[in-house]
């Protein structure tokens, strides 16, 4: 393990430094991207283009102080681009767009190669790319400004207070004289540069603009507008040096310039954009505080029990301070708790962001059109639930716009839209979140999925393919039906991994999908792994916790209730036929059913509706509790642990996992339970 | 053949399984405890006893005797739990004794015998030590579940190794 030293801490804090750039890029390029598809031009690409040039520059400065050449490299390509585009006032179009995509990625792939130590992808290829269509040097001169005007570059146009200053010359009669300089190695060697005869210019006049040309043979000059009441040849002996200057005629032509593609862009003195405090926080800090907070609720959970220890020997009235003060303790640290959750959620805009340049990218490289809809941008989700799925949506997503989404002429045919929508959305239900991922494309054709599993899967028999839903097939690993990788969607395991982790995370991930209308995957998790009141129970001697959430009520019952069908054990309730599940025998143990009496856990919806069979309820607990990260311990329906106060792990379920639908057998169940009630006697068998 | 045990050397814990002795660099064993209770994880891997609290974490505590095919004992006194790190992850070993802190310089680690075939992915060598052979294993073999191992077999030709290893002080091996 390597030491940690200042250099590691420095390169920490520039990989994070680098994580909010390249965010603020991935914005910027999809600002681009939008602009571009609607033919927009303006102010919107003007911003981008800048901020885009910003970010590259401070990446590229901090590249070079890590000695990291590739990212240093890369980043200055990326920059001339953008720079081609500010300088000509043109909005980026589909290639630059295309160069700038990939660009971004593979500075992603550099710095996370950077990261984890492995061998630094070489970006070479990429920067000749970006040489060849937008060398560093503008190749392409500027026309010649006519006489009275040099407004070459059309990006500039004169500032309010520019214009200000140029309207007060003229109300004052004030002659307007254009000064051009031109500096050479000699000259600034002597110390004769742009800025020295700025200040000169400034002092003897009142100095308008200055205004960089390109010469028609290649060069540059600097125009600077002055006015000034006296001839310039009267402002100095420095006149003569490197120094020409005629008379503008009619100023007036400065004020009627015509309005650029950017208007008023003021030169590379973009203000910051201002957003709200933020301090970052180590990861690994986050997670001591959190392990401190569910050592402090572990801590007051045993003081907890031994005041009601306590009780039995000492007055009411002496253990009542003591039960007030536990009472405020346990308050006080769900508050605390609340803040440290809140600590790790961020909405999901970011994740949003990402997903939309991929798609967007994605449909622009195989030349497809699809429009975006977001909603929910701003629903929270635990930071670390946002990083295990990011990889896995991006697969969804890749896989919607590269297979699910029809080219414009197919679409036309069939009757679409040309163009394409994937929606994006993000919901809080209850304590859980829901993602939910959808595209109108041509859908899955769930007969061929299933041909294709029987040919291709040999350890998949028919009868299993059978009892599969479309859904299990398609998450096997391995599983494809498309005979070659895809370059964008990879080959096959993306679905598999992508379920593994929404039910790791002790989540659910459900795919519905109609052949010519579109394809929806719903992925349902938990908001965050901190919070959890949970309902604690035991079932043959193991203690498990099930969340306060799922669980719609509990219930005392007795064996004799039970009715025991081909499908399953089931109770009644609600005149219906509750399907149950014994925790004693999941959990490998002594069957809670078999005890004369118990509890039941009523949980799920409708008809997920089922009951959880345990031995004895212990109460109410408010928890921290920790997810089950080692692979070691994956076990579908285990969605983390906690400690209640006495060190021992303690298992927290998701009850939705623990078994999928009631048994059929149910249906004729229940009929006879409505016959009964109606006819007040036995049914008839049958 | 020349005793390992040195003041030189590099730090190793060492521990017991089934009669036969194992040493892991100290370095990536961050702890050796007791057992307290493990709490048993439905439908986790089979070799995985359970979960417990390390430090604050849960961890797995993979149970070595299974892990080298060899039946599951109850935990003793002298039962102890190395909690081990390796490729960012922490895993519990569950171990029948370790007690030992000892350096062996890298010479004393020799290649494992020949008599070694499905064991010898766990062993990165073997050292002598006061009359005894140890294993000295590989944490990132140990830890990677492959699912395909031959356990009977290696739990064969680690007690095999061991007993002559042991016994004679020597084994055919250079």
């Amino acid at each position: 393990m390597a030491p940690s030293s200042p250099f590691t801490e420095f390169l920490d804090d520039y990989f994070a430094e680098c994580d909010e750039h390249l965010a603020g890029l991935r914005r910027c390029l999809l600002v681009l991207s939008r602009a571009v598809d609607a033919g927009e031009s303006g102010r919107l690409v003007a911003d981008a283009l800048e901020e885009s040039r910003r970010r590259l520059h401070t990446l590229k400065g901090l590249s070079a102080m890590v000695g990291l050449g590739a990212a240093a490299d890369l980043t200055h390509a990326l920059e001339s681009c953008v720079l081609w585009h500010l300088r000509r006032g043109d909005a980026p179009d589909t290639t630059a767009l295309s160069l700038l995509s990939d660009g971004l990625e593979q500075l992603e792939g550099i710095l996370a190669a950077r990261k984890d130590g492995r061998p630094i992808p070489n970006p070479e290829a990429l920067i000749r790319r970006a040489e060849a269509f937008f060398p560093s040097r503008p190749s392409a001169p500027a026309p010649p400004a006519p006489h009275g005007q040099s407004f070459a570059g059309r990006l500039h146009e004169l500032t309010a207070a520019e214009r200000e200053l140029l309207l007060e010359a003229q109300r004052s009669n004030i002659p307007l004289w254009r000064v051009t300089f031109e500096p050479t190695q000699e000259r600034n060697a002597r110390g004769l540069h742009v800025n020295a005869v700025r200040e000169r210019l400034a002092s003897v006049g009142s100095l308008v603009k200055a205004l960089p040309r390109i010469l028609p043979e290649g060069g540059i000059v600097f125009d600077f507008y002055v006015a000034a009441q006296h001839d310039p040849s009267t402002w100095g002996d420095w006149m003569g040096d490197g120094l020409s200057w005629e008379r503008c005629a009619d100023p007036s032509f400065l004020l009627g310039a015509k309005p650029t593609p950017f208007e008023n862009v003021p030169p590379w003195e973009a203000p910051g954009r201002l957003r709200s405090q933020v301090i970052r926080v180590d990861a690994a800090r986050l997670d001591d505080i959190h392990r401190s907070l569910g050592d402090l609720f572990a801590t007051g959970h045993r003081l907890k029990s031994e005041a009601a220890r306590l009780a039995s020997l000492c007055p009411a009235p002496a253990l009542r301070p003591l039960e007030e003060g536990l009472n405020g303790l346990f308050r006080q640290l769900k508050a605390l708790r609340s803040g440290i959750v809140g600590l790790r959620m961020m909405p999901m805009e970011e994740v949003f962001d990402r997903l939309q340049l991929a798609a967007v990218n994605l449909a622009r490289d195989l030349q497809k059109q699809v429009t975006l809809e977001l909603k929910g941008a701003e629903t929270e989700i635990d930071k670390f639930m946002a990083e295990r799925l990011l990889d896995p949506l991006l697969h969804v997503v890749r896989n919607a716009v590269f297979h699910g989404l029809e080219s414009r002429d197919e679409r036309t045919r069939a009757g679409k839209d040309p163009v394409g929508r994937l929606c994006l959305e993000a919901a809080s239900v209850g304590d859980r979140i829901r993602i939910t991922v959808q595209d109108d494309g041509r859908g899955i054709d769930e007969e061929s999925v299933r041909r294709r599993a029987r040919q291709g899967d040999t350890d998949l028999k028919r009868e299993e393919a059978e009892g599969l839903s479309l859904l299990d097939i398609l998450c096997r690993p391995g599983f494809s039906t498309k005979p070659a990788a895809d370059h964008a969607a990879g080959r096959g395991v993306g679905l598999s991994i992508l379920r593994e982790t929404v039910e790791s995370l002790g989540g659910r991930l459900d795919l519905h999908t109609k052949p010519g209308e579109g394809t929806t995957f719903v992925l349902d998790l938990p908001a965050t792994l901190v919070v959890r009141p949970l309902i604690v129970v035991e079932a043959a001697g193991l203690v498990l916790g099930i969340p306060l959430g799922e669980v719609a009520r509990i219930l005392r019952a007795e064996a004799g209730a039970l009715s025991h069908t081909p499908g399953g054990v089931v109770l009644p309730y609600e005149k219906k036929a509750l399907p149950l599940l014994d925790l004693g025998s999941w959990a490998g143990r002594t069957p809670v059913l078999q005890s004369p009496s118990f509890h039941v856990l009523v949980i799920g919806q409708e008809k997920h509706r089922r009951g959880l069979a345990v031995h004895r309820i212990r109460g109410l607990f408010e928890t921290v509790v920790q997810g089950l990260d080692d692979p070691l311990l994956h076990s579908r329906a285990v969605a983390g642990a906690t400690d209640l106060g006495d060190g021992q792990v303690v298992l927290v379920l998701h009850p939705a996992d623990l078994e999928e639908t009631a048994p059929a057998p149910i249906a004729g169940f229940e009929q006879r339970l409505r016959d009964r009630e109606a006819f007040g006697e036995a049914p008839k068998e049958g | 053949m020349t005793d390992a045990i040195h003041a030189e050397g590099n730090p190793y814990v060492l521990f017991k399984v089934a009669g036969a002795h194992y040493a892991l660099p100290s370095q990536v064993v961050l702890h050796v405890e007791m057992v307290e209770d493990v709490t048993p994880v439905p439908n986790a891997h089979p070799f995985v006893d359970g979960a417990v609290f390390s430090r604050g974490r849960v961890i797995p505590v993979v149970n070595c005797r299974a892990r080298f095919g060899f039946g599951r004992t109850d935990v003793t006194l002298k039962s102890r739990l190395l909690v081990l790190q390796s490729q960012g992850r922490r895993v519990g070993l569950l171990v029948d004794a370790a007690r030992e802190f000892r350096k062996i310089v890298p010479e004393a680690i020799m290649e494992p015998p020949a008599e070694m075939q499905r064991s010898s992915r766990y062993v990165v060598g073997v050292a002598h030590m006061e009359g005894r052979l140890v294993f000295v294993l590989n944490v990132e073999a140990l830890l990677d579940f492959d699912g395909s191992e031959d356990l009977e077999e290696i739990a064969r030709e680690f007690t095999k190794v061991a007993r002559e290893g042991g016994s004679h002080g020597t084994f055919s091996k250079e």
